[in-house]
């Protein structure tokens, strides 16, 4: 049996974190999450998911550095940001960065469960 | 180019960016509140030792940006003059034969921009009331969309087009419309009067009432309806202020299924309008007989859908209920119980 897919939902709004949790609920996959960038970046350390759902605007670390660092810690993990902060520049610098996607917050489920499906084949 | 971080009253930070990017960012609203920055992530300093960004937040509140707001407001009302009676394909800027999945994937880009809670609750209300009737515009084309590639195949298929001007463009829901901040009317509670049972007759599908449910909902059945998007976090000044009217009649004890029930901890107050769980409130209860004026905030916790037996509606726990006024909602809940046997 194939092994499940991870996936770590990054954000500090308990609110998006449990709506991506229902979203994904009955997809056949490992969900853990994460409250700040601290947390996350420990948890990617951690448990390299295939998978990372990342809100940039944050306590203790930004999004973007996180996006920075991630390469080295775990070159597998795909990125999607969800960030309601999508100015040009700040999508631009993401994509740089190595995510594979940017989902403007407020989100519609159909096209979260879209993007997610495609981050991870 | 230097690189900034910024941070606001919460705690959250973002950075590395360029100057020209946090310009982005005030000046399109996405970031405001900023209250320390840092030029290496780390030494942080009050945003006033940093005079370019303390001025570019300056620049862009008060009344140079509601006069700012006012005419983007007039600018989005032409814009959707011009999208009346267009085909779909034109307006999302698609080929005539795009799928169904590429005019989701423009839809979202475009529609976003007008989702009204995007604007603080200060905004102008003109660009909150155009915002809204652009996005229910949208909405309203794509679920069109949506019902056209769901329809059986081998039937003629005309292509979707705007309705025409004046459209029967539908007006922003009570939660869209122009004022300083979204209001769960008092006309909700008239027409529990009316029909006490089950959502109003011109509603065109119930919400569901979990937020479970409702992302379910939306993922199989789509209306593009502002409810189906989420994750805009709620902010501090964009609180639902709540106006209620609390007569002998309409007030009860939690015994009966009145149209409002009050104690001095909280209050059940009918609404056809479906709230998260945790949503922040600003109170006002109108009381008549003594009149006085009630004021405190509160959170939703709990929420009914409505049955056959049961109104729609959602409780309230009271936050900060100041100690005369917690006395006299007890008073006055005590001599409406005496009165009504």
């Amino acid at each position: 049996m194939a092994e499940k897919k991870s996936v770590l939902i990054v954000d500090d709004d308990t609110f998006v974190r449990t709506t991506l949790r229902d979203l994904l609920a009955e997809a056949e996959l490992e969900l853990s999450e994460a409250r700040d960038g601290e947390e996350a970046l420990e948890s990617i350390q951690k448990d390299q998911p295939d998978l990372v759902l990342l809100d940039l605007f944050m306590p203790r670390k930004s999004g973007l550095e996180i996006l920075a660092e991630i390469q080295q810690l775990s070159p597998t993990t795909r990125v999607l940001v969800i960030s309601s902060l999508d100015t040009e520049a700040i999508v631009e610098s993401a994509l740089e960065q190595g995510a594979v996607g940017f989902i403007a917050k407020p989100f519609h489920p159909i096209e979260i469960l879209a993007a997610i499906g495609e981050a991870l084949n | 180019m230097a690189n900034y971080w910024i941070g606001d009253a919460k705690s959250r930070v973002l950075g590395p960016i360029t100057m020209e990017a946090l310009s982005q960012l005030v000046g399109s609203g996405r970031i405001h509140g900023i209250v320390k920055v840092s030029t290496d992530g780390t030494n942080w300093a009050p945003i006033e030792q940093y005079p370019e960004i303390a001025r570019l937040q300056a620049e862009h509140a008060g009344e140079a940006l509601r006069a700012y707001e006012r005419k983007e407001a007039q600018r989005l009302r032409e814009q959707l003059a011009t999208m009346k009676g267009r085909p779909s394909h034109e307006i999302f800027g698609l080929a005539q034969d795009a799928t169904v999945e590429a005019h989701r994937a423009a839809f979202f880009r475009l529609v976003k921009q007008f989702y009204p809670d995007r604007l603080s609750a200060d905004s102008a209300p003109e660009l909150r009331a155009i915002s809204g009737e652009i996005f229910l515009f949208l909405s309203g084309l794509m679920a069109s969309i949506e019902k056209r590639a769901a329809a059986p195949a081998g039937k003629p298929r005309p292509p979707v087009s705007a309705p025409a001007a004046p459209a029967s463009v539908p007006r922003p829901p009570p939660a869209l419309a122009p004022s300083k901040s979204k209001e769960v009317s008092i006309a909700a509670i008239l027409e529990y009067r009316r029909s006490p049972h089950g959502p109003a007759p011109d509603e065109p599908r119930p919400v569901p009432a979990t937020p479970r449910a409702r992302l379910r909902a939306a993922a199989a059945e789509p209306t593009y309806e502002p409810h189906e998007f989420v994750g805009l976090e709620r902010r501090a000044d964009d609180r639902i202020e709540v106006t209620v009217k609390v007569t002998v009649a309409t007030c009860s004890i939690f015994t009966e299924n009145k149209l409002l029930n009050i104690s001095s901890s909280g209050a059940f107050i009918p609404c056809k309008q479906a709230l998260d769980l945790g949503t922040e409130l600003d109170l006002v209860f109108k009381f008549d007989k003594p009149s006085r004026e009630v004021k405190a905030s509160g959170s939703v916790v709990w929420w009914n859908a409505g049955d056959a037996k049961q109104v729609r509606g959602f409780g309230v726990r009271f936050k900060n209920l100041a100690k005369e006024d917690r006395g006299f909602i007890e008073q006055f809940v005590r001599e409406a119980a005496t009165a009504r046997r």
